[in-house]
This record gives C-alpha cells, structure tokens and sequence, in this order.
C-alpha cells in the first residue's frame, strides 16, 4: 500500500507552460479524484506521474519510494515505477487474447506460470470477466475492454492505480455499474486509486476525497465531497462543480438589494466582510430556489422577489423551470412530488433562496 | 481570479530552459533506443537520399571544384534538348487530359451507374496499373509500326493502301500507350470517392428539385473534385518523368523526351563522365518542370478536401441507362478489349512466333522462344538479379521504413519535417535523375567507394526510390495505433525495446507486409533506373527484356516479357490473398 505525493511539480509542452509548482497528496488506500475542466493538465500530471512526462521541477513519490526528483536526479524509467493505469481509450492490447493482456504485466515481473495464472483469473474475477478469458478484444464490448484494463491495472500494481477518465466511453447505464465496481473492487483490495475526470457526477459516486483543479491548471481545493459541494472554497469551484445563478447584490442603505432596485430587498444575511465594497454576488443553485408564496397565506409579507415562469421542462422526477427575474434568466429546479405537479407557463411566483454562496463581484462582469 | 495567478508563483524562464536540459543531460545515462533510431534514420536517409541530390546539383553547376554555367546553358540551349522537353511537356499535358477524362467517364459508369458485369470490368480496367507501360508499347509497336506492325501489313494489303494507316512510332502513339496505362490513376481515385460519398447528399438535392444530370454537375463531380486533381497529376508527375514507352516507340523515329535524351546521353557516350556531365545538366531542367508539376499539385490538393465523405462505404443510388445500357457496355468492353486484352495477347502470341515477321498462324508457332530465353545464363542472370534486388530492397525498405515512420510519429525529434521530407522526396524524383545521382555518388567519387557496375548501386537506387512506400505505409498504420497502447506496455513493466518488440511492432505487421509487396511488385518490372545503372553482370528483368528487344530479338523479348507477366500475376495473387486474409481476422 502506498500513496502519491506530488511537491512542485511543474511541467511545459514547449511554450505552453501546464502545471507550475503543483503539490497534491493522495492519502495511502483511497480513491482520490481530481476533477478539472477540459485540458487543465490533469492528464498531464497523470503522466508525469507515470514517467511518460518528464517535469522541469519538484519531486514524485509513490510511498516511500521517490520516483522523480529534479533535485537528486531521479527519474524511474516507467516500467519500474510499478503504477497500474487505466486509460480513456482502454488500451487493450488488439492483438492479444484478454488473459494474454491481463498476463502481460505479470510476465514482465517474471513470475513463475501457475502463480501467473492464478493472479490473472483473480483479477478476472474481480472485474467479472473470467469467461472471456480467450477471447480477442475486438470480440468484446466497449464495458468488458475496459474491464479488462482495470483487470490489467490491478494485476500490474497492489499500491497505486492511475484511472484517466476511464469511463467516458461508455454509455450511461454501464457507466454507474462501472463506478460501483470500481469502488467494490478498491474496498475488496484497498489499493491507492487517482481516479481523473472532468464528470463531477463520476466523482462524487467514487471518491473518498476530491481535488479541483482550474483551467489554469491550479489546485483550487482538496476535501470530502460534502466539503466541496457545500463548502465551495472558491467562486471557480462554485460554478465547476453543478449549474449555478449569479445575482450580484448592492447595498442600498440597511439593505442588500437584488439588481440595485429598493424594492426587491435581500432577506437573507450577507457576511459582514463584504459590507466594505458595497457588492456582492450571490450564487445559487437551482434546487436552492424554492416557491415563497406561502407567506401570503400565512399573512407574513409575500416575497418581493418575483419572477414570470418562461418556461417548465418536465424531466420524470423534477422539473426544470426557466424564470424571468427583472430580465434575468434564472434557472430554478422543483420536484415533481412538491406541490400539485407543474406550474403554468407565465405565471408569476415569489422566490427565496437557501444555501447561497457569496463571493466577490467579478471584475467586468 | 487574480490570487490564483499569485499562488502559481511565477518561475524564471531562464531556470526552466537549464531544467530540460540537466535533465536529458543526466537521463542520457546511455543513449536511449530513441536517440539510435533518430540518428540512425538521419544517417541513413542522408546517405542514401542527399548525397546523390547534391551531387547531381554539384556537378551541373560546378566543373573542377569551379562554378561554371557553362555546360548547363551549352546543354539546355541545344536545339535537340529543346525539343526533347517541348516533347515532354506536351506528352504529359496530353496524356493527364485524356487519361483524366477516360478516367473519370469510367469511373463514373461503374460507379454510379447501371451497367451490368460491374465488378469484374473493374477488376479488368485496374490491370494495366499493374504491368509497366512498356510492355504495352511493346506490343503496339508489333501491331502498328510503320510496314512492319501486324495491323499495318494485314490493312494496307487489304485495302491495297500505299503507306501504313496508323504510326504507332509517334508523339500520338507515345500519348495513346501512356494514356492506356495512366488512366487507372484517376480511374481507381475516383471509384472509391464515389464509393464513400455519402449518397444521402445526392438524395438531397434530388428533393430539393434537382434533375439527374444537374445531381451530377453540381453535387457528384465537385465531391469528388479533389480525388480528380490528385489522380490527374499524378498522372502528370508520372508521365514526365516517364521513360518505357517514349524509348520504345521514339528512339527509332528520332523522338525524345527529357527522360529517354538523358538515356541516349549517357548511352551514346559509353558511360563516359561527359555524357554522364550532360545527363546531368538534363536532369536538372527535368527536375525544374517536375518540380513545377509538384507545386501545382501542392496548391490544388489543399485547395479543396471535404470531409462529407465519409470512411465507409455505403450503397449508391445507381443512375438507370436505360437505352443507353448495352451501347456503354460496348464501348467498355471494347476499351478493355483494346487496353487490357490485345497487348497481354500480342506478347504472348509473339513470344511463341518462330522469327519475327511471320504470319501468326499455328504452323508457325513453337516453345522455341522460351528454351532459347531460359537457355540463357544473361536471361536467367536478370531473373535472379531481379528476384535478388526486389526481395532485399522489400525487406530493407520494409524496416526502415517502420524505423523512420516511427521516429517521425513517435519520438517526434526537432527536425522531423526534415526527415519526412527526405523520405518522401526520392519518390518525386524521375527515375533517371535518381539513376544519375547514384551514379555521380557512388563510382569512387566519394570515400574511394565504387559501386559502379555493381547490383549494389542499383539496390542503392532502388531503396532511395521506394522508401517512401513502406515509409507510408507504416506511418498511416502507426497512426491507426494509439500511442497509449504502448504506454500502457510501459507502466505494466515493459523496457521501451520490449514495449517496440511486444505490442507495437505486431500491430503494425500488417502494414509491413503491404509495405513490402508495395516495393516488391514495382522493383520486379524496374526499367528506368536499372537501364542506366546495370553493368555486364547485373542486368534486371526490364533491362533484359529491353535489351533483347533493342538486339532485334523480338520473340525473345516477348517470351521474357510473358514471363515477367505470369510473375507479376502470381504476385499480385499472392498480395490479394494475404490482405485478405488480414480483414478476416
């Protein structure tokens, strides 16, 4: 068993500078996921971990072991690094038969025949594929290859498992059944697992903690997956990580007002830190916009924050409705169980807001 | 945002550039597969493929280690040399038109429409793709030269004519041959446009309003537009350069092409240094007009790609004939007849004839032709020295094609564009110029080293010359191979070498095999170079069967010839069993 740790690592394609001085630990027997947008570098650090990239700075340990260090001149050639990989595009060997592929690592630490055998139908077993064992990747679905390239990680490495977006080839049903799996198959042997992606739904059925990473290719926030959905450290993680609206508050006097108007005043509490700058945006999301209509017949004062409903899309279990507030679009999700089914187009309700999130208003926004 | 760029930290630059280069300083704990396989191509291709580039530049241009222009402006400024390009140029502007347009009709008629016995028509009309030329030029030379064409002799004593109806021994004959093995560029490109457009675009505009012969102007032919222009220069690229046919029908009737005047240079002189000087001023004014052929050709072909076409390949709407059904089918037939069937026969039929000249009739026919042709130890001699030199350049090719492919695609050194360069640019350059440069390179010029004479030069010239093909062919099945395969070799404990022996090198076995029969096949029938660079002892089928012919041994050269035929279809057999064995698994 052994966990990752990166300390500065920093890495350039020619010009094109990707990560810089970049430091994540992945705790020993976890499944860490490092969640980015499209072309972050989270591949990029994959690599570098695996040597197939070589970083211009800082140092790679896998447990104990230093696998790179630009400063005592270490860089494990990949073969010994002993890291099990998962790649998107599955990379199972075409010409070679699914227990040939899954033998393969295990030849090369030449281990004696029956031990050989013995593991790989574990492995097999493990990913529920011992049936398949002679046949030709091309005779299996796009789930068994990949199967059978989990099946190959895990025979190449008890410690650490590298998965690149292992599942995004495949259709949603065998996707879920994938994860689940997946997560089986580490609790059964508690391998270290860096699972990388850029589906935030992938992640939070997976992981035990998770790492954010920004275009730029920066770490934005590491923690438990409640952490990062309910305690978002920074506005990019906000947006990142689900469908969200901004509302850039101003403070009109003793009140915070939506769209600068008096007489759409903000109920709710405003960190005191921002009461300097007079602004603020507030994020929501849309399952934190509920209906305030209950108040006028309670004889509390109705919201005053009203909006027209443009339009209701039913999705089985919810419903997406698209709201017009003061020439906003506000994006709104309601239970389809809640109340007596949709609401019609063009009507006008009142909104507050639970769980809001504040953060600087954006520059040039 | 602006924290973010704060914590990133900036790094100097200067410290960043030192890193990638300590680093590969201490790596280098010894040079890596990469860095031998890197060198070795940049060695290799510089050998075999600068070397006699630069020496054909340098003895054009300088004389004695002097500049002098001389030679070149006395040679180019020759009113014979003159004509001789004149007479290229036109031949390769002719046969591009007409070899375009029978091309595309026929790709056309059997692509897209309702003709019957389609797939085995097609298969008929891409044989003269696999035979060289000159043996076609052969044949219609015995057919229609001057009185002494079979053709000829039978109408003008039929018709009591006083002088010969046709002249095959003409610029028009030279066109006519060259068309007929020229057309399948165009003829094969545009079939399997055809074959992977999608038809739905055609549907389209049928629903849109649009009438058949409209669908054809203005949605099929500009689809397939690009597969026209590269089919059509290369024709233009192969017929400049090209050497058999103009030798065959010209040579008797004073009739030069760039090419063939090289040849007769060099020939006339003995192999002497100042033919081989003026050979040498030739080829770069060839090289000039191939070179222009080949800009053009850089310009059309990015001018215009669709990707609507798609890989696959779907079922067309076929265009009905309807009474113009059996006339077409006509025609075709009579055009295979015409272009496939009457040559291959002519070389056989006068390959069992007794004594050139005589009446083709079963009283005059005997094996007598093939005891005399496997008689002879030259004969036999070729034969073997043809299997010799095609079988090793294949292999030879077929790996360091594979090397050089996976260098360009892999390993990705600076300076790859060079190396593709290099690799590709023999394969533009004629036959008999790359023949020149071997010469000047490697007859003790350079390093003492003579191969003059030798088979060894001409496998020399043979590997510059087909490079390319196996380099090709592995680089489009390396791409088909992703890179992560091999990665993933890597991480599961593979030593790089073992990852190249394990899984990248059988995944690419297929390629190899193709590649090595794309050199194999050509190398066999090879006139152009060999006939400039083979000594007493290193003749070449082609050269022999030129040869004989050149000696006035006809029949003789047709049975070698019929010979060469049957190798080259039990070849071809063989290639088509291998691929396809290969879909099957």
């Amino acid at each position: 068993m052994a966990g990752i740790k990166f300390q500065n690592v920093s890495f350039a394609y020619g010009e094109k500078q990707i990560l810089r001085n970049f430091s994540l630990e992945v705790e020993d027997a976890q499944i860490m996921c490092l969640l980015g947008p499209s072309g972050c570098g989270k591949t990029t650090l994959m690599r570098c971990l695996l040597g197939l990239n070589r970083p211009s700075t800082g140092e790679i340990w896998v447990g104990d072991r230093c696998v790179f260090s630009k400063e005592k001149r270490i860089n494990i050639p990949p073969e010994r690094r002993g890291i099990g990989v998962v790649f998107q595009d599955y990379a199972v060997w075409p010409h070679m038969t699914v227990m040939e592929n899954v033998c393969y690592p295990l030849k090369k630490q030449r281990l004696p025949r029956d031990e050989m055998e013995k593991k790989a139908r574990y492995a097999l077993e493990q990913v529920r594929m011992r049936d398949y064992a002679p046949y030709l990747p091309s005779q299996l679905s796009g789930g068994q290859q990949q199967r059978v390239a989990i099946a190959r990680a895990l025979v190449s490495s008890d410690e650490v498992i590298v998965m690149d977006e292992p599942i995004t080839n495949l259709d949603a049903k065998l996707r879920e059944e994938m994860l689940t799996e997946i997560r089986q198959i580490q609790k059964n042997i508690g391998t270290t697992i860096l699972y990388i992606t850029h589906d935030q739904e992938a992640s939070l059925q997976l992981c035990d903690r998770m790492a954010i990473m920004d275009a730029g290719g920066a770490l934005c926030q590491i923690g438990t997956d409640e952490d990062i959905i309910l305690r978002p450290a920074e506005r990019f993680v906000f947006e990142f990580i689900g469908v969200s609206n901004f509302f850039t508050l101003t403070r009109k006097g003793e009140n915070w007002c939506f769209f600068g108007r008096e007489d759409m005043p903000y109920t709710g509490t405003v960190p005191a830190e921002f009461e300097a700058a007079g602004q603020v945006d507030m994020g929501v999301r849309p399952n934190g916009i509920v209906f305030d209509d209950a108040a006028a017949e309670g004889g509390l004062t109705p919201s005053l924050i009203r909006g027209i409903i443009r339009r209701s899309v039913f999705l089985g279990s919810e419903y997406n409705l698209f709201i017009d507030l003061n020439g906003q679009e506000v994006r709104m999700q309601r239970s389809a169980f809640e109340g007596m089914g949709g609401v019609p187009e063009g009507a006008e309700v009142g909104l507050s807001f639970l769980g809001p999130k504040f953060y600087p208003v954006r520059e040039g926004a | 945002m602006a924290f973010l760029r704060r914590r990133r930290g900036g790094v100097d630059p200067s410290a960043q550039a030192r890193s990638v280069s300590d680093l590969s300083a201490l790596e280098g704990r010894h040079i890596g597969v990469d860095g031998i396989m890197t060198g070795l191509s940049f060695i290799l291709l510089f050998i075999i493929v600068v070397i006699p580039i630069f020496m054909i530049i340098y003895n054009a241009f300088f004389y004695e280690g002097r500049f002098d222009l001389s030679l070149f402006t006395s040679v180019i400024f020759e009113e014979e040399n003159l004509k001789a390009m004149g007479n290229t140029i036109i031949i390769a502007l002719a046969v591009t038109v007409f070899g375009t347009i029978m091309g595309l009709f026929y790709a056309w008629l059997l692509g897209r429409s309702d003709i019957p016995a389609k797939g085995f028509m097609r298969a008929l009309f891409t044989i003269p793709y696999m035979f060289p030329p000159f043996f076609g030029a052969m044949a219609w030379d015995l057919l229609f030269s001057g009185r002494a064409g079979y053709i000829n002799r039978w109408l003008m004593s039929t018709f009591h004519l006083r002088q010969p109806p046709v002249n095959i021994n003409s610029i028009g004959g030279i066109i006519f041959v060259e068309c007929s093995y020229y057309f399948p560029f165009v003829f094969m490109q545009v079939v399997s446009a055809l074959e992977r457009m999608d038809p739905t675009l055609e549907e389209s505009a049928r629903i849109a309003g649009a009438r058949q012969s409209q669908v054809i102007w203005k949605i099929t032919l500009p689809l397939v537009k690009p597969a026209i222009s590269a089919g059509a220069l290369l024709i233009l690229i192969s017929s400049l350069a090209h050497f058999g046919v103009p030798s065959i029908l010209g040579f008797s009737k004073n009739i030069y092409t760039l090419p063939t005047m090289i040849y007769a240079l060099i020939n006339r002189s003995g192999g002497s240094f100042e033919g081989i000087r003026q050979g040498t001023a030739l080829s770069i004014l060839l090289v000039a007009v191939v070179a222009i052929a080949l800009v053009i050709q850089k310009y059309v072909l990015s001018s215009g790609s669709y990707d609507i076409i798609k890989g696959k390949s779907m079922r067309p709407t076929l265009i009905k004939l309807r009474g113009a059904k059996y006339p077409l089918l006509l025609l075709a037939s009579l055009t295979l007849l015409v272009i496939v069937v009457v040559p291959l026969v002519m070389i056989f039929l006068v390959a069992l004839v007794k004594a050139y000249g005589l009446p083709l009739t079963w009283a005059n026919f005997s094996f007598s032709n093939y005891v005399k042709v496997f008689d002879s130890p030259a004969t036999m001699d070729s034969i073997k020295n043809s299997l010799f030199l095609s079988i090793t350049a294949g292999i030879v090719c077929m790996f360091l094609g594979v090397m050089i492919a996976y260098v360009i695609n892999r390993i990705r050194p600076k300076g790859r564009g060079l190396l593709e360069i290099l690799s590709i640019l023999p394969y533009s350059i004629p036959g008999t110029v790359l023949a020149i440069g071997v010469i000047l390179s490697w007859s003790g010029s350079l390093a003492g080293i003579n191969l003059y004479n030798t088979i060894w030069i001409i496998l020399v010239a043979y590997m510059a010359r087909y490079l390319s093909f196996s380099m090709k062919s592995a680089s489009a099945s390396l791409q088909q191979v992703n890179s992560s395969l091999e990665e993933a070799s890597r991480a599961c404990g593979a030593t790089h070498t073992e990852s190249l022996k394990d899984i990248t090198l059988p995944l690419i076995k297929p390629a190899m095999v193709s590649g090595f029969f794309l050199i194999f096949l050509p190398a066999m029938r090879e006139l152009t170079t060999s006939v400039l660079l083979y000594g007493p002892y290193s003749r070449t089928l082609g050269v022999q069967i030129f040869a004989l012919r050149d000696a006035g041994m006809i029949p003789q050269a047709s049975a070698l010839a019929s010979v060469a035929i049957v190798i080259i279809i039990v070849c071809n057999a063989v290639v088509t069993e291998i691929t396809k064995d290969r879909k099957g698994a």
